[in-house]
């Protein structure tokens, strides 16, 4: 038992694992032959120059670029080895293991307790009111939100301060229970002590969930990430070990951004 | 240069000015004094009708008007005549206005809501391009035509369903008239309606996509919520366009003031009753002329009070995600 | 061991149906909709388009100079107002040789139009050289008759109850077989004025007098329109007087239409005594209305000529008023009567206004100027609506077919216009 978790957690298959990944919006390519594997319960980054399809690539591990009418993908990604592109795969079923935290925290203009509530209302998770409580606290309390919180749980989510906000909103995506949680620069509109407090909350996130954070900032990547993956121009360049990517990146074109000459 | 010619150019420059400022003074006091016609209007507006409306006042006493639950305006041609007192109540009409008016809600709300979120959220850019106009295409008819069409067609196919179940409906009922008014007034709620809801950020949407709401529940329970307030909004300004339409009503529903709430019964409205009471012989003094304009006065507060309201609701729901 | 399943469950299929159900409402709301737009529209023509078509009855008419002018002094006037009844009761008596009953042929004469007699006249004094002659005339025939051939009559429907009795129907089917019955254009329909028979009834004097009262909408409201709206955006400083004016636009096109007509009784007819059922007092009021609709459309024209051009001609040294009238208003203008045509539409539809200054009057005559006693397209409409004559209905949708290709026309125009002279910034 111990011998086979220690195998595991080396040997183990990706949670997640893209092949040969094209985007196309229309008649422009976004993403050019992406491959790369995210490992379970790690954090793993996509840094790059803005524009360079990041964010792009990372809609399409939870299907959001289906909501764009022009976007087309192609190329074959996987989650627990399944092809989430396949017509037997329910979206709805995808987006639930794997939830999504926006640039710009957008709670429901809803109370606090009804945004939490949201999703496991929908997906018809809780079993009793007490139970739907009892998951709200708990989301509130993993998000780190819960203390600041606590009295006012039926005030608008909307009066909430930026971090919190943007806490409420990863309250909301945990609540589902998702596997893999995908968070597109969730700190950009954020100041440096709320910035701190959410890679924190990563941190501790990463025992019970998978993370896939997109940033603009390379100091968060290298701060907060196991792996990190350097995109430029719609094309992955490097993916490695965060600590290789900052130290030693086998790139010249990594090691011209990282080193602050381009981007 | 000499000194005279610089002061001469000094002089023409000065009288140029002089006239062009004498010219732009001009032209802004007759722009100025046209749009003053608008003002002019609505003090005409108010005049008039306060002013007919005071005389009637004079002669019925306000609260039977506001409060008097019958309405008969016949005047008496001869002192000691029966009922030689008209009643002029006005209960009866106002909710005469408002059942048809219910009802032609009934029917729109439904209808105008469902097309605009189904064309706002669902619809190709193309069905929407065809769509949208045909929608509009409801509210460019003249009500004269649904009038025509709700008296010659639906009331008839109305009053024989009904007898066909046993029910005894009116050939004026207020369900001929309210549901073709309702018609008329689906693209006033749509059209409203689909601006505020492609108001509501995308970034909402996103959000419950995101943890794996579907369309429709995203839609019931995020996108429709935040856009409530302009929804009200519209449905407001609809209620209003309701309450002041009359020749939909005028041709389809009834004369007899009845103070009823069955829908399947022949109802009266304001307008109806503005329309009957100053077409054909009018005697211009008489109390049964001068009512009309109190009706006119209490319908023009009535309307333009949820117009105010509505226009404040969506105000506010653009400023709050512009 | 977590749940990595993404297929279809139970739950989600249910989901899945509700949004399928959602998405149905949708259209169906939007089916209800058109298919009523549908419906009414094919109502309407199918009831109308019969009126565009008069039955006619072919008489061999002898036209006896001793009754038609026995003076022989071929005074147009005294022809067409000569009796003409004898003559065609003759030519009937001549088809159906067996009518003898006087009853009976006067029951015979009621399958032509009253007003026959007169056009009859008209002819004949138009072309006096007929008289003495026998001709094969096409008259109108009466309504009845004419609702008959356009199979508009319930045979259902007992005898007694019909204004065309059994016997009148085998009369119309005798001279059906004789081919001396016929439909034709009813050229009458577009030339002549309200009339109380149907067969008669035409809506030139009303499209005439929707015409004239357009004409002093437009004179009225296209000016002060975009005067005020390029006060609005031009000129005006935000100030309590531009925001009353603001606010008294925006309640102005929420008025309900009757209103206005109160105020054109109150002040143009009963204050200023202005001639009373005329286009002029018709026109004014129907400019108050559609100014509102006018001035904002113009204003957000206005709004969008870009800042660049104001600040250009500014820049060379021209004035706010030379600015503004060398350069925005001409680039607007286009669009402004867009606006402008959009507005004039929804004026010619209106009816409600009309009634309350009199233009609802039974009006024979065909208006020639603003100032003559009219009614207008939608009031026509509602009269007809209003009449019991059965022949009428076919008369009113028919007024309504002319009245939605004159509405379809300017609209088409004001789209064309956008399309061909608006400017995209």
């Amino acid at each position: 038992m111990e011998l086979s978790m220690t195998l595991d957690a080396t040997t183990k298959a990706p949670i997640m694992s893209a092949k040969n990944v094209d985007v196309f919006y229309g008649a422009k390519q976004a993403i050019d032959d992406v491959s790369l594997d995210i490992a379970e319960n790690q954090i793993t980054a996509f840094i790059g120059p803005s524009g360079c399809g990041k964010s792009t690539f990372m809609r399409c591990l939870n299907r959001m670029n289906d909501t764009i009418s022009s976007a087309k993908v192609t190329g074959d990604i996987r989650f627990a080895g399944q092809d989430i592109y396949s017509s037997k795969v329910d979206v709805v079923a995808l987006r639930k293991r794997i939830g999504m935290v926006f640039q710009k925290a957008n709670p429901f203009p809803k109370s606090i307790f009804d945004n939490v509530a949201y999703g496991p209302r929908i997906h018809d998770l809780a079993e009793s009111k007490d139970h739907l409580e009892d998951i709200v606290v708990t989301s509130l309390k993993r998000a780190g939100l819960y203390d600041e919180v606590a009295d006012r749980l039926d005030e608008s989510g909307t009066g909430l301060s930026g971090g919190q906000q943007q806490r409420l909103c990863i309250a909301r995506a945990i609540a589902v229970d998702p596997q893999i949680i995908l968070m597109d620069e969730p700190c950009s509109a954020l100041d440096p002590i709320a910035t701190a407090k959410i890679e924190e909350l990563m941190e501790q996130m990463k025992e019970d969930y998978t993370i896939v954070i997109v940033t603009h900032s390379m100091a968060q990547a290298a701060r907060v990430s196991n792996k990190t993956a350097f995109f430029h121009l719609g094309k992955l360049i490097e993916f490695d070990e965060t600590d290789t990517i900052f130290t030693n990146p086998a790139n010249t074109l990594t090691q011209n951004y990282i080193s602050g000459r381009i981007g | 240069m000499s000194q005279t010619a610089k002061t001469s150019v000094d002089l023409t420059l000065r009288e140029s000015k002089r006239s062009t400022f004498y010219k732009e003074l001009a032209i802004k006091t007759i722009l100025m004094a046209s749009s003053l016609v608008a003002i002019l209007t609505t003090i005409g507006i108010v005049l008039s009708l306060s002013f007919e409306a005071f005389r009637f006042f004079t002669k019925i006493p306000l609260t039977d008007f506001l409060f008097g639950l019958e309405w008969s305006p016949q005047t008496a041609i001869r002192a000691d005549q029966v009922g030689a007192s008209g009643k002029f109540g006005v209960i009866p009409l106002l909710t005469g206005t408002l059942l048809i008016s219910a009802i032609a809600m009934c029917v729109a709300t439904p209808l105008g809501l469902y097309s605009a979120v189904y064309l706002s959220e669902y619809a190709s850019k193309k069905t929407r391009n065809y769509v949208k106009p045909l929608l509009e295409l409801l509210a460019g008819i003249p009500t004269v035509v649904y009038g025509f069409f709700a008296a010659l067609v639906v009331a008839p196919i109305i009053r024989a369903t009904g007898s066909g179940m046993g029910f005894e409906i009116s050939s004026e009922s207020a369900l001929a008239a309210g549901m073709v008014m309702g018609i008329m007034l689906i693209p006033f709620i749509s059209s409203l309606s689909d601006d505020v809801i492609n108001a509501v950020p995308q970034a909402l949407r996103d959000a419950s996509l995101g943890m794996g709401a579907t369309k429709a529940e995203t839609i019931k329970q995020v996108v429709l919520p935040a856009a409530t307030p302009g929804i009200m909004g519209s449905l407001l300004l609809a209620i209003s366009r309701a309450i002041g339409e009359t020749m939909i009503v005028v041709m389809a529903a009834g004369l007899a003031a009845n103070l009823t709430i069955n829908p399947f019964e022949a109802v009266t409205t304001m307008t109806v009753q503005i329309v009957t009471l100053l077409t054909g012989d009018q005697e211009f003094d008489s109390a049964k002329t001068l009512a009309a304009f109190a009706i006119a006065l209490f319908l023009l507060v009535l309307t333009l009070g949820l117009n105010v309201i509505a226009l404040k609701i969506v105000d506010r729901y653009k400023s709050k995600y512009a | 061991m977590p749940d990595y399943t993404l297929t279809t469950s139970k739950q989600l299929q249910r989901r899945h149906a509700a949004e399928k159900r959602f998405q149905w409402y949708g259209r169906i709301a939007i089916a209800i909709s058109v298919s009523f737009l549908v419906f009414m529209f094919t109502a309407i023509i199918f009831r109308g388009a019969g009126a565009f078509q008069q039955t006619e009855i072919g008489l061999n008419v002898a036209l006896e100079e001793q009754v038609i002018d026995p003076q022989g002094l071929r005074d147009a006037g005294d022809i067409s107002r000569a009796n003409y009844k004898p003559l065609i009761m003759d030519a009937m008596q001549d088809i159906f040789p067996d009518v003898s009953e006087r009853r009976e042929k006067n029951q015979l004469y009621r399958l032509l139009s009253s007003a026959s007699v007169f056009e009859l006249g008209e002819r004949v004094a138009k072309n006096p050289d007929l008289i003495g002659t026998t001709q094969t005339l096409w008259l109108p025939a009466s309504s009845e008759v004419d609702l008959y051939m356009k199979d508009k009559i319930d045979q259902d429907v007992p005898e007694e109850l019909r204004r065309l009795k059994d016997r009148d129907i085998a009369w119309v089917e005798t001279l059906r077989s004789q081919g001396l019955i016929k439909k034709s254009f009813n050229k009458n329909f577009f030339t002549n004025g309200d009339s109380r028979e149907p067969v008669m009834a035409g809506i030139l004097g009303a499209a005439l007098g929707s015409f004239f009262s357009l004409m002093i909408c437009f004179i009225i409201a296209f000016p002060l329109g975009i005067l005020t709206a390029v006060y609005l955006e031009e000129y005006a400083t935000k100030n309590k007087l531009t925001d009353l004016i603001e606010v008294n636009i925006n309640n102005l096109a929420a008025v309900p239409s009757i209103v206005f007509g109160l105020l054109g009784l109150a002040i143009f007819l009963n204050f200023f005594e202005l001639p009373r059922s005329t286009p002029l007092v018709g026109g004014m009021v129907l400019a108050l209305m559609a100014m509102p609709t006018i001035i904002i459309a113009s204003r957000s024209i206005l709004r969008s000529v870009p800042q660049n051009i104001r600040d250009a001609a500014l820049g060379l040294g021209a004035s706010k008023t030379q600015t503004t009238f060398h350069h925005v208003v001409p680039l607007a203008m286009p669009g402004m009567l867009t606006g402008t045509i959009l507005g004039m539409a929804r004026a010619l539809g209106e009816t409600a206004p009309l009634l309350m200054i009199g233009m609802i009057a039974f009006i024979v005559d065909v208006p020639k100027g603003v100032t003559d006693v009219a009614t207008a397209l939608p009031v026509q409409i509602f009269l007809w609506a209003d009449s019991p004559e059965k022949g009428f209905v076919e008369r009113t949708s028919a007024a309504i077919i002319v009245l939605l290709a004159f509405l379809i026309v300017m609209n088409l125009t004001a789209v064309y216009l956008r399309r061909k002279l608006e400017r995209r910034w």
